[in-house]
């Protein structure tokens, strides 16, 4: 493969970078050691280590996150030179290690040595590199830099294999000499991003992991517990990653001291497996501790409902606000956005409501009339199994009537509008039967007929209407046979002829107007046949007037003949 | 790499003359780059910081060459490491200045010697000069080091060459300010640019002619001096003269001008080999070289020897320059690795050499500033041809 160094400009930000290198696990040990090491890899000053920003020292990492710090295991330098620079080379099977193998400083020319460097790192006799500004492309194809990035190292078994070199140079032996350095070797994996150090060979300590909680299983829901891994032994370094179950609880936690430690209140109910797993971020082996946690359902909390008016005085009709707050009675927390609703009473009327946010429920109100109010919240959760509902204490308000200079006092009148009726009446009865009259025979002896005007003299065929609503009408009129001890007379001899209406003065009713149209009734029949109409209409009563005619064979037998005729208006 | 001179130069100018006499015969002593090395000449100003990127500093700051195959040798502008001109002992009688020497060298292995390239004309000049350009593939010089950018009549005859002009890359910027006498001086503590105006065209001859002048030597004669032509120095003060003359060109008529190498620490604490005349020389000098100076890296003796003066400062660019053709070279610089030598020493930004941070020290310890910059083809950018 090719070797892609990466610059990467570190300064400050690098150094930052760099101690966030995620190293997975601690199985360096494992790996094999390159063809060309210890012999042949042209290294006379011994082996180098890697450390990060913190001066922890890591084995492998990210491509795109080098080492900030590099060290010789033990060599000192030449004697009284006085800075470090790391080196990478390209290993070329059958070539001179250190001359023609491709090589390019990746790092400034470091002092040492320096109280600046952390940790252990910090006044080493050592040989020590700093500021690490290039290290291996993420890509591991396509190199940023034009001094080794393009070297091929073609044999097989040295494929992925990169060689750094620490070599000294200040002080009073002046410039590097690049036959005497320190080295170490790494293996670059592109697929994972990865490098790790396989030469010299590092053996992880062992680590062990437990996690604790405070406070102990079981506990409500909602209750915060604190979750603590305690790695052993105490001055391993990296971070502890705490699940539940597989589910993260937050972002990895550095370990200081052996400890690490995470906090969640959202441990829904039922069983828990917690598991604490140790990364490590030096030589240390991982590990991993885990605890089971039960979760029960916590019983509905009391709540406390405030209410607060404003303004409890003034003009009535002006708007007022309403605000609740809904605490949980223990603690005093607020019940959150959410958690149910508020109803705003005045008196015993519900005046609204509100959803209840993270700021309490607010209702604004505009229709308090002038006179004395006893406002009242009440906190209808909604959901019953975690808060129980409330009510707030009384709030007394009044209100003045509006001052004003056009002053409305607005009354209110009713009345009742009868039904009324629609009726139609002669004074004629069973009892006080029409009279025709004596039939008289034709003078061509062909039929008997009568005639009379209808009704008599002094009596009224009338038709009232006193209905609400001013609703039109129509009369009409059916009649049977007439039926005598020697036989009947069909009702289709009589007729109503000249129907006239007779308007009474003083109604609405009237020729103009709101005139009544009449007809003849031309034969009578057992259907209904309209007679008389008021449209356009109007209330109050009318006469009709006619003359009733009736005509039959000249063989009807003498007798007393009677029919009914019936008026009809609707 | 820098062309190493074993030569120990004494203060007197005549002890100069003869050790550099001496130097010439002895010319295969010095190691000569081979085919595929790289070489670079040209500007005394941009010299030093040239020398520690490609060959680290004496304060164990990194260089390029360290473990390489090939290797990257540039050659000072004069023969002495110091950058102090060396002379002839020769005088010239227009003038009565001391004749510099043409110093020569073996420029690559198989080679005759050559006159060194000194200063950023000539070192730009030898990029598509005979006998720098050597034989076709075969250049002796590869890259010039120039204080000033390139001129159109440069790109231009460059591309005439048949190299298609001249490519630049920024690598630093420093300080052109007046030099003088550090203990000694009669000049005052600033001199402006309307007042070396008139001291170059022998308006002002003696201390006393400058009307703010209240030293204690009224009477003495000012000795201006100025760098050798083609200096890249001297053309950027000569044009900050006439800059602020309103662009007309400042003619050098002072009677008392002496021309003397850049940037030479001989030429102000002797001036014309006089030493008594130390207290009335002045002269545009690298700010950077000062600094390197007073660092010591020339000894303790010549440090602190001469001091900027105020009132004059101009934060200059300096540059590499190269063959517009040699960026696209298919000549691999090392074994094993694609890249050019263009690409690899200059162009890329933070990926090539002198743009990257891990040899910023270098360019700092010359008493320069890294900045980086890939200016493109001929001048400012813009091809002249």
């Amino acid at each position: 493969m090719k070797l892609g160094i990466k610059s990467a400009l570190a300064g400050a930000s690098s150094l930052a970078l760099a101690g966030a290198i995620l190293v997975v696990g601690g199985g360096v040990a494992q790996a094999a050691t390159p063809p060309f090491d210890p012999s042949g890899n042209g290294a006379t000053a011994g082996t180098i280590s890697f450390y990060d920003s913190s001066g922890n020292q890591i084995t492998s990492g990210s491509l795109t996150t080098p080492p900030v710090w590099a060290q010789a295991d033990t060599w000192t330098g030449r004697v009284q030179s006085n800075k470090g620079t790391l080196f990478v080379a390209v290993p070329i099977k059958g070539q001179d290690p250190y001359n023609p193998w491709p090589n390019t400083a990746i790092s400034v020319a470091q002092t040492f040595p320096t109280a600046s460097a952390p940790g252990a790192l910090a006044n080493s006799p050592k040989v020590l590199a700093g500021n690490v500004v290039s290290w291996f492309d993420s890509s591991g194809a396509s190199p940023a830099g034009n001094n080794v990035g393009s070297a091929s190292n073609t044999d097989a078994t040295w494929q992925n294999l990169y060689q750094l070199r620490m070599l000294d140079s200040g002080g009073t032996v002046g410039g590097q000499d690049p036959q005497t350095y320190a080295s170490a070797t790494v293996q670059v994996n592109v697929a994972a991003g990865t490098w790790t150090q396989v030469y010299p060979s590092v053996t992880a300590t062992p680590t062990t992991t437990t996690v604790a909680a405070n406070p102990p299983s079981p506990q409500n829901s909602g209750t915060s517990v604190q979750f603590t891994a305690t790695v052993t032994p105490s001055n391993a370094t990296g971070s502890v990653q705490f699940d539940d179950g597989g589910t993260n609880i937050g972002a990895a936690v550095p370990v200081s001291g052996g400890t690490a430690s995470v906090t969640t209140a959202a441990l829904a109910v039922g069983s828990h497996t917690i598991h604490a797993t140790f990364n490590p971020s030096g030589n240390f082996a991982g590990s991993a501790g885990q605890l089971t946690y039960q979760i029960n359902a916590a019983p509905a909390q009391d709540t406390t409902t405030g209410l607060s008016v404003n303004p409890t005085s003034g003009p009535a009709f002006a708007s007022v606000t309403l605000h609740s707050d809904v605490t949980k009675t223990t603690g005093g927390a607020a019940v959150g956005a959410g958690a149910g609703t508020v109803k705003f009473f005045d008196g015993g009327a519900q005046i609204g409501q509100a959803s209840v946010t993270a700021t309490g429920a607010d209702l604004t109100y505009s229709n308090f009339a002038a006179g004395a109010h006893v406002l009242t919240a009440q906190f209808v959760p909604a959901n019953a199994a975690i808060f129980n509902g409330s009510t707030s204490a009384q709030v007394n308000a009044s209100y003045d009537a509006a001052a004003c200079t056009t002053c409305v006092d607005p009354q209110t009148v009713d009345v009742n509008v009868g039904a009324g009726s629609l009726s139609i009446t002669t004074p004629y009865n069973s009892d006080n039967p029409f009279h025709l009259g004596t039939m008289v025979l034709a003078a061509d002896g062909t039929q008997l007929s009568a005639s009379a005007a209808f009704p008599k003299a002094g009596d009224h065929l009338t038709i009232t209407d006193t209905r609400a609503g001013d609703l039109p009408w129509s009369a009409s009129a059916q009649s049977t046979d007439f039926i005598g001890t020697g036989g009947t007379i069909a009702a289709s001899g009589m007729s109503f002829t000249g129907v006239t209406p007779d308007y009474i003065p003083g109604n609405a009713l009237n020729p103009t107007s709101k005139p009544v149209g009449c007809r003849d009734v031309p034969s009578f029949s057992s259907s209904p046949y309209a007679f008389c109409s008021a449209s356009p209409h109007g209330l109050g009563s009318v006469n009709v007037t006619g003359g009733l005619n009736l005509t039959a064979p000249s063989s009807t037998p003498a007798g007393l003949y009677t029919a009914t005729l019936t008026f009809t208006v609707s | 790499m820098r062309k190493l001179n074993k030569a120990k130069v004494g203060a007197a100018a005549l002890g100069a003359a003869a050790i550099s006499l001496g130097m010439m015969s002895p010319a295969l002593a010095d190691i000569a780059p081979g085919s595929n090395d790289v070489v670079g000449a040209g500007s005394d100003t941009v010299q030093y910081a040239s020398d520690f990127l490609w060959d680290g500093t004496p304060n164990g700051d990194t260089g390029y060459n360290t473990g390489k195959t090939n290797k990257v040798f540039s050659f000072d502008a004069t023969a002495d490491a110091n950058g102090r001109a060396t002379y002839n002992g020769k005088t010239d009688p227009s003038t009565g200045d001391p004749i510099l020497l043409a110093t020569t060298s073996v420029l690559r292995a198989g080679t005759k010697p050559v006159v060194r390239p000194n200063g950023s004309g000539a070192g730009i000049a030898s990029l598509y000069t005979s006998p720098y350009i050597g034989v076709a593939g075969a250049p002796v010089v590869n890259f010039a080091r120039a204080s000033r950018l390139p001129k159109c009549s440069e790109d231009t005859a460059a591309a005439n060459a048949g190299y298609g002009g001249l490519h630049v890359f920024k690598y630093g910027t420093e300080h052109l300010t007046m030099a003088a006498a550090n203990a000694s001086t009669n000049a005052p503590n600033s001199l402006t640019l309307a007042t070396l105006i008139n001291i170059y065209n022998g308006t002002y001859l003696k201390w006393g002619d400058i009307p703010t002048y209240s030293g204690s030597a009224p009477n003495q004669t000012i000795i201006p001096e100025i760098p050798q032509n083609g200096s890249g120095t001297r053309g950027q003060f000569t044009a900050d003269l006439q800059a602020a003359n309103g662009g007309v060109a400042v003619p050098l008529t002072n009677p008392n001008i002496v021309t003397v190498q850049e940037n030479d620490f001989a030429s102000i604490t002797a001036p014309a080999g006089v030493a008594a005349d130390a207290p009335n020389a002045i002269a545009p000098f690298s700010g950077g070289r000062i600094g390197l100076n007073d660092s010591g890296y020339f000894g303790a003796s010549a440090a602190n020897q001469v001091k900027a003066l105020g009132g004059y400062d101009d934060n200059r660019d300096l540059f590499f320059v190269v063959r517009e053709s040699d960026l696209t070279s298919a000549k691999k610089f090392q074994p094993g690795l694609a890249a050019n030598f263009v690409n690899t020493l200059f162009a890329g930004g933070t990926a090539s050499v002198i743009g990257s941070p891990i040899y910023a020290a270098d360019i700092q310890y010359a008493g320069q500033t890294p900045a980086y910059s890939n200016l493109g083809h001929g001048v400012q950018g813009t091809s002249c041809t």
